[in-house]
Formats: structure tokens, C-alpha cells, sequence
């Protein structure tokens, strides 16, 4: 039951809306919290148990860190606090990491000739959604640890924060002060809600149905029969990856937001137009914007600002200069994000290569930025120059198509195989000799999904510019809101790669 | 200055006139891709095709409905019946096909269609995946039937781009003429008593289509046709099982006597799962001849009314029986 199947759509999601309407208001958040375990339930099925203790575990710490807390114990609140975190990630790093840990050792094993010592590998459920409940369940015991928040003393609403059943199989990766009130107050269903969070839902099924699902055949085919192309079409399949994730990602969101808006809560946004960057960094900081925050929030400042860094800095300028100090400082703060960052995604190297890539870049803009400045006084350029920005988007679309790459490659040696591949024979007459009309999709679904991209990037460029928001279409006069809600709907049934012919993709990340 | 209760009565009939409007749209679009399919159903992928040409045969002409998937259009050859008893019959399968969809198809079947017997391929009996999958084909299934422009809905490829899905089929029947030899022997069956589960989500479907059949005064009989891929002991029993507690007929072609003849080095299309046009014949002959005997079916040879058959029977034999030949040699 995934969030842009019928029985989501035109099941579930109206009967819990109807349900958390007939119930009174003080026992609302029950009727999402059940829908919650329901949902997790049709995935998981009996793993929710792992969901409910995790909420017990998470509601219990952050009691016990308020309790020591009001004793001024603060090498005791630590201890409790790395004891929480401890024990989510020994349960996510055990039911997520263990057999690539095992395999990876009986790798070495037979490497160095040893491979009756091998260790067996186990079949390990894992349920749906745990990286993303994970995350927000440690954001919730650091806050209660650094004050931010008070500890919650109702189980149920802490319960409720980790299993609301839109952010269940994706996200986004809300903190508690974001969403939790929100979610108990059980405040009635409106008409703008639902219209506002229905418009967001078509609006991702247009994204998903429409682009995300027909590019997903031409990815397929190139990224799991890699040995038969190479170059342009390498290229095609790697850029095609970047947009498929993209519209299936952004669109699940929507999805997902728009559900979390019918009932009056407003969830994080993940996505704000990441196409529009200028830079790698800026990339991240409109690309899965919640993991991002998360990842700054819970892992980069506290190195940041941990006593090693402190020491360091003081050492640094003293010895390396001010240059070297930032860069080393950068790179030891930014080093463990990107590693966990490749690992949240999954338990494959190339995901952890993914991660390094992108530290590598970062760190390198970061080592560049004496010399951007350089380059801008001579020739007198800045941020604002049209030519120049143009220049650095295209730049940042290769680092972005090229990590999308190694991210979607079946392996990381397939994926350097790709990549060499793009050099070895970039035989551009296959984008036109037919050969992208085998990948099973036809002239009219190309045309289509570049009619959809364009359509998404009107939106986007429109929302960039602030001349379209929801609040605005809500603010269109009757014929032409009705008009844009009739065009989305039928956009939707027309053009959506649904029945015969077609295949239904489940969602990316929620594999994740 | 309007009250704020005028103000929200206002909104609600707003609010209702755009559900009505968008109601009204999708009815008269479903209704404006229905009448282009029925125009030229080489609009229409191939599963869908026969949804379509079912209702393009002429009003209370057929005595013999086939459903199922695959394995019915791939086994049963109306033709080879109508040349061996004069059965007037039509092969509404589609591949993969779902209890859910056999359902929709009788349905529109038996608005034009009055046949005596409905053959129910059981492949689709043991395709079951899940509740979650059940309810989803049921809903999708429900959204195709009251709205076919869920079903017809990427019409527009063919319109805007002039593609075309064109494929020969006779009355349903599509001719197979590949040969992959099963290999196995015949004993992929034997005389053991095991039983597999029928689903209560087929089991819910099937008693619709057994009310269904029954409304439309049509005899349901449960075919099996040869296919060691998709059938075993247990499947077999338990289908017989089922028909005996639900007084339906049951005709199961995979029986260790080999009552067809199937010569598994010929016959097969693909290792074991489908017949090819070899199989499909001896299948054909010996279902007319099961159905004539127990159905009383009339023969229509020689009929006016039926003259299309008559035409049709001569194309049907020069394609068919040469792959025949060249399938036996």
C-alpha cells in the first residue's frame, strides 16, 4: 500500500479521514497513531513490534534524561544519552548492516585463503521505514539532551511523531518540535486543507505516474544490462536516473506532505528546487533537505563544536595558518557525515562511495574558495552574473549526474564500469539509430516525459521566483483554479503510466 | 453583507458542483473512449482487445464463452471447434488475467452474449498475492468497469502519434507456432490425495462469478488445460474439490490418462507453460467434443448468420495448419 497506489489513495487515506473526523478530538491522535501501526502493519507486518518498542525506548530516555537532568548530572545525562543512541543504531546497524558486515569479512577471508572460516549469513527482516524513524527518534532524545525541547510525558505522542503513516516509508525526517503539536492537537478537518493537500497530491502523482514511471524502463534497462552501452547513452541513462529519482522522490513528498496537510500538519519540506544549484553544497541544501538538516543538525555540529575541534582550531592557527585550519577543521566535521550519509542510504559500497564523493567535493569547494575569490576580482564577476551562474549549474548537474550513477549502479565496480565506459566508445549516432526505442518506451512516452519536465520546471522556476504557491492557487479566481485542478486531474488519468503496458515501480527511497 | 452560514452553505454547493462537474467529465470521456475503442480496437494494447472485441460480436451469436489467461487463448481455439462441431464460441482472455477482471468480463459479456456455457480457464485461480494485492486489483478492477477511461486511458499514443497495436487473433484464439519441448515426462501429475488451499479472496470472487453465471442462466464449467508449469496434483484436486462442493463442472485435461494426447516434445510453446497451435488443436477438438456431448451446444455450420465463421475457418486453416506441420515434422 504505497503512497501513490489506489488502495492508499481511494482506501486508506478517506478512511482514516473520516474516521479522525468522527472521533472527538481528544482521542484523534489514536486514530492516527492505529492508522500508523495499520500502515506499517501491510509492510511489515508483525516488525511493527520493532516500531512500538523503539517509541517505548525513545519515550523512556528522554524521561530519564529530564529526570538526571533536574539532578544537574551532566556526565550522566551523556552516558544516557549515548546509551539511546546506542542501542537504536545497534538495532538499526544490526538489522540493516550485519550480513554486509559478514559478507564483507568472508570477503577478506577468502582473500587471505581462509575461507572455511567464514561466517553464515542470516535472512534479517527489515521493516519498512526504519532509517527514517531511526533518525527521528535520536533528533528527539539530543533535543531533550540539549534543552531544546522538554521531554514528552505521554507515550502516545511520542509514539504518534515516529509513526504518523505519511512519513513512514520516506520521510521527510521531522524533529519533534515540528510536527508533534501538531499531530496531538486533533484539530478538525478543513475544507482549505483538503483542497490545499489534495492539489499537493495530484501534483505528485504527476511527477511520479506521469515522468518518474516511464523513465524508470530506459534506467532499468541501461543500469542492469550496463555491459551493452557505453558513452551517449550511458549519459542518457545517468542523467534519465537523476530526474527519475528526483520526480519519484519530490513526488512522494508531495504526496506525502499533501496527506500530512489534510490533517492540518505541516510537514518539512525535502526538496526546494535542487536543479537550481550553483553548487554541490547548495545542491544538499535543497536536496533531501531534512536528512540534510539532520545530518548538520545531530552530527556536524557536535563535531563542530566538540573540544577536539576546539583544540584543533587553537593549534591550527598557530601552526598551519588560517587556510589549512578551516580545510582540516572542514574535512574532519564533514567526513562523518558523508560517511554515515552513504551508509544511511544502504548497506552497498557504492553507497558509501556515494558519500565520499560528495565529501571529496565539498571539500574541494571549500579548498576553492580563496581562488573564486581570486577569479572574481580579476575578472569581475560575482555570484549575480547571469553567464557565470549559468556555467556554475551546468557544473553542478555533472557532479550531480555523475554521483546519481554510482548511486543507482547495481554494484561499485559496475558503476566505475559505467563510468569508464562513457569515455571508451561515446558513440553518439545510438541516440538517434533506434536504440533508445528498445528500452521499452516509444516516441509518444519521450515526448511526454520532456512535455512533463518542462511542465515540473515552469512550476519550479515559478516557485523559485515566489509567483506560485499553494496559497496562491487557493487565491486564483474559481474558473481558473477549477480549470488548473481539472488539468491536473486528467493530466494525471491520461497521461499516467498505469495499466496495461506498464509496470508498477515501487518507491526508491522507501528501500532505503 | 452574507452570513457566515449563508457563506459556508455557498461554499458547499461550490464544492459540490465541482465534484459534480469533474464526475460528469470523466463519465462523458469515459464514454468518448469507449466509442473510439469500439471503433478500431487497434487502439488498444493487447490485453485490452478483447474486452472490446467481445462486445463487437454480433448480439446472442455465441453459445460458448472462454475465460481465463493465457492459457486459454493459448489452448482453446474457437475455430478448431467451430470446424469439428459447429460451436459457435469467443476466447475473452487476457494474460495474467484476474479473477477481478474475469469477473468485469462476463459482466460485459452477458449484456450482449447469452451462451450456454461459460469455459473458465483456472489459471487464475492460484494467482494470489497478497490482501493488499487483492484489494488493489479489486479497487483497479472497480475503477476500469464504472470509468473505462482508467482502462482506455493511453488511447492518446495511438491518436497523437498514430501508433497501432495490430494483432490477428481468431475469435479470441491467438496462434502459436514456436515449439519448446517440456521435457520433465508426463509425470509432473499423479493419483495422490493432496490438496492446495483455495484463497478465500478467489474463493469470494469465484462465488460472483458462479451468482453471475447462474443470473445469466450459463453453466460454468472449470476447464484445466495442459500446462505441467501451472498445474500439479494438489491444484488439480483441490480445483475438483471446490467444483464438487459448488456443483460445478469440472474438466481437468491434465489427467495422468492424457485424455487430449498432448506429445509433450510438439505441443509445447515454451517449456512446460503454454500449447502451441499443435496442442491447442488436440485441445480443441477434444473440449468441442466434451461440450457437444454435455451441453447439447447446436451446430451452427451451414447457418447464414454464421457465414463470417465460414470465411474466417479458410484464413484460420491455411495459417494454422501450416504451423502445425511444421511443428510435427
Amino acid at each position: 500500500m504505497a503512497y501513490h497506489e489506489v488502495t492508499y489513495l481511494f482506501l486508506f487515506l478517506p478512511l482514516v479521514l473520516i474516521a479522525y473526523q468522527i472521533v472527538p478530538q481528544k482521542r484523534r491522535w489514536c486514530v492516527l497513531l492505529l492508522a500508523g501501526y495499520a500502515f506499517f502493519w501491510s509492510f511489515s507486518k508483525s516488525l511493527v513490534l520493532v516500531l512500538m518498542a523503539t517509541s517505548m525506548f525513545t519515550h523512556y530516555i528522554g524521561l530519564w534524561l529530564e529526570r538526571v537532568k533536574e539532578d544537574g548530572d551532566k556526565k550522566k545525562q551523556k552516558w544516557i544519552l549515548f546509551f539511546g543512541v546506542f542501542v537504536l543504531l545497534a538495532v538499526l546497524g544490526y538489522l540493516k548492516y550485519a550480513n554486509f558486515f559478514v559478507e564483507n569479512v568472508n570477503g577478506l577471508l577468502t582473500a587471505v585463503g581462509k575461507s572455511g572460516m567464514a561466517l553464515e549469513t542470516k535472512k534479517i527482516a527489515v521493516p519498512i521505514g526504519i532509517s527514517f524513524y531511526t533518525l527521528q527518534a535520536i533528533g528527539y532524545m539530543a533535543d531533550v539532551y540539549w534543552g531544546k525541547i522538554p521531554a514528552e510525558r505521554h507515550l502516545g505522542k511520542v509514539a504518534l511523531f515516529l509513526g504518523f503513516f505519511p512519513q513512514i516509508m520516506e520521510g521527510p525526517i521531522a524533529m519533534y518540535s515540528q510536527t508533534a503539536d501538531a499531530l496531538w492537537s486533533g484539530e478538525s478537518l478543513k475544507s482549505e486543507n483538503l483542497a490545499q493537500g489534495s492539489i499537493r497530491i495530484l501534483w505528485g502523482l504527476f511527477k511520479k505516474m506521469i515522468i518518474a514511471d516511464r523513465l524508470y524502463y530506459l534506467v532499468t534497462e541501461v543500469f542492469d544490462h550496463y555491459e551493452n552501452y557505453s558513452g551517449a547513452i550511458v549519459i542518457v541513462a545517468a542523467v534519465s536516473y537523476a530526474v527519475q529519482l528526483y520526480m519519484e522522490f519530490s513526488g512522494c513528498m508531495d504526496i506525502v506532505i499533501g496527506s500530512g496537510q489534510m490533517f492540518g500538519v505541516r510537514l518539512p519540506e525535502n526538496f526546494n528546487q535542487p536543479f537550481a544549484s550553483k553548487s554541490a553544497a547548495e545542491f544538499w541544501r535543497r536536496w533531501h533537505m531534512t536528512l540534510g538538516v539532520w545530518f548538520k543538525t545531530y552530527v556536524f555540529y557536535p563535531v563542530s563544536v566538540s573540544p577536539f575541534m576546539r583544540k584543533w582550531n587553537k593549534f591550527g592557527k598557530k601552526h598551519v595558518g588560517k587556510y589549512m585550519t578551516k580545510l582540516v577543521g572542514s574535512a574532519i566535521a564533514l567526513f562523518p557525515v558523508w560517511l554515515f550519509n552513504g551508509l544511511w542510504h544502504g548497506p552497498q559500497w557504492n553507497y558509501i562511495f556515494y558519500g565520499m564523493y560528495y565529501f571529496v567535493i565539498l571539500l574541494l569547494e571549500v579548498a576553492c574558495e580563496p581562488l573564486k575569490e581570486k577569479f572574481y576580482a580579476k575578472t569581475g564577476t560575482s555570484e549575480t552574473t547571469g553567464w557565470w551562474n549559468v556555467l556554475r549549474i551546468a557544473k553542478t548537474w555533472i557532479i550531480i549526474f555523475t554521483g546519481e550513477l554510482f548511486f543507482r549502479a547495481n554494484t561499485l565496480t559496475a558503476g566505475f564500469s559505467m563510468f569508464a565506459s562513457i569515455f571508451r566508445g561515446f558513440a553518439p549516432e545510438r541516440l538517434w539509430d533506434g536504440t533508445l526505442l528498445r528500452m521499452g518506451l516509444d516516441l509518444a512516452d519521450y515526448s511526454i516525459i520532456i512535455a512533463g519536465c518542462i511542465v515540473v520546471g515552469i512550476v519550479g522556476h515559478l516557485r523559485e521566483k515566489k509567483k506560485l504557491s499553494l496559497d496562491q492557487i487557493a487565491g486564483m479566481r474559481l474558473p481558473a483554479r477549477w480549470g488548473l485542478y481539472y488539468a491536473l486531474i486528467f493530466a494525471v488519468i491520461l497521461f499516467g503510466a498505469y495499466g496495461v503496458g506498464y509496470q508498477q515501480v515501487d518507491l526508491i527511497y522507501a528501500g532505503f | 453583507m452574507l452570513d457566515f452560514k449563508e457563506k459556508m452553505k455557498i461554499k458547499k454547493y461550490r464544492n459540490s458542483l465541482f465534484f459534480v462537474i469533474l464526475a460528469l467529465l470523466i463519465i462523458g470521456s469515459s464514454a468518448g473512449l469507449s466509442y473510439l475503442s469500439m471503433q478500431d480496437d487497434h487502439l488498444l494494447q493487447s490485453r485490452n482487445k478483447s474486452m472490446i472485441r467481445i462486445q463487437k460480436q454480433r448480439e446472442d451469436s455465441l453459445d460458448a464463452l472462454v475465460v481465463g489467461d493465457s492459457l486459454s487463448y493459448s489452448a482453446i481455439s474457437p475455430m478448431k471447434m467451430w470446424e469439428e462441431k459447429g460451436i459457435a464460441s469467443y476466447v475473452c482472455g487476457q494474460s495474467g488475467q484476474k479473477l477481478q477482471e474475469t469477473y468485469s468480463m462476463l459482466e460485459i459479456a452477458f449484456k450482449t452474449q447469452h451462451p450456454k456455457v461459460v469455459v473458465m480457464e483456472t489459471g487464475p485461480l492460484f494467482r494470489v498475492r497478497g490482501k493488499s494485492e487483492e484489494i488493489k486489483s479489486t479497487l483497479s478492477e472497480m475503477g476500469n468497469r464504472y470509468f473505462p477511461i482508467f482502462r482506455y486511458h493511453d488511447v492518446w499514443k495511438t491518436l497523437l502519434f498514430g501508433k497501432k497495436y495490430a494483432e490477428q487473433d481468431f475469435e479470441g484464439y491467438l496462434v502459436r507456432g514456436t515449439k519448446i519441448p517440456y521435457t520433465h515426462g508426463d509425470t509432473y501429475m499423479s493419483k495422490a490425495k493432496t490438496l492446495e488451499e483455495i484463497k478465500p479472496s478467489i474463493d469470494l470472487y469465484m462465488q460472483k462469478i458462479i451468482a453471475l453465471c447462474k443470473q445469466n442462466d450459463a453453466k460454468l464449467l472449470l476447464v484445466s488445460v495442459p500446462s505441467p508449469h501451472n498445474y500439479n496434483t494438489a491444484r488439480c484436486n483441490a480445483i475438483a474439490a471446490y467444483a464438487r462442493e459448488n456443483g460445478i463442472a469440472y474438466l481437468n485435461l491434465n489427467d495422468t490418462a492424457n485424455p487430449v494426447g498432448i506429445d509433450w516434445s510438439k505441443d509445447c510453446l515454451d517449456k512446460g507453460d503454454h500449447l502451441n497451435a499443435s496442442g491447442a488443436e488436440r485441445v480443441s477438438i477434444y473440449l468441442a467434443a466434451y461440450l457437444k456431448e454435455n451441453y447439447d451446444l447446436p451446430d451452427h455450420r451451414g447457418e447464414e448468420a454464421y457465414a463470417s465463421y465460414t470465411q474466417m475457418e479458410k484464413q484460420y486453416d491455411r495459417i494454422v495448419n501450416e504451423k502445425i506441420k511444421e511443428i510435427r515434422e
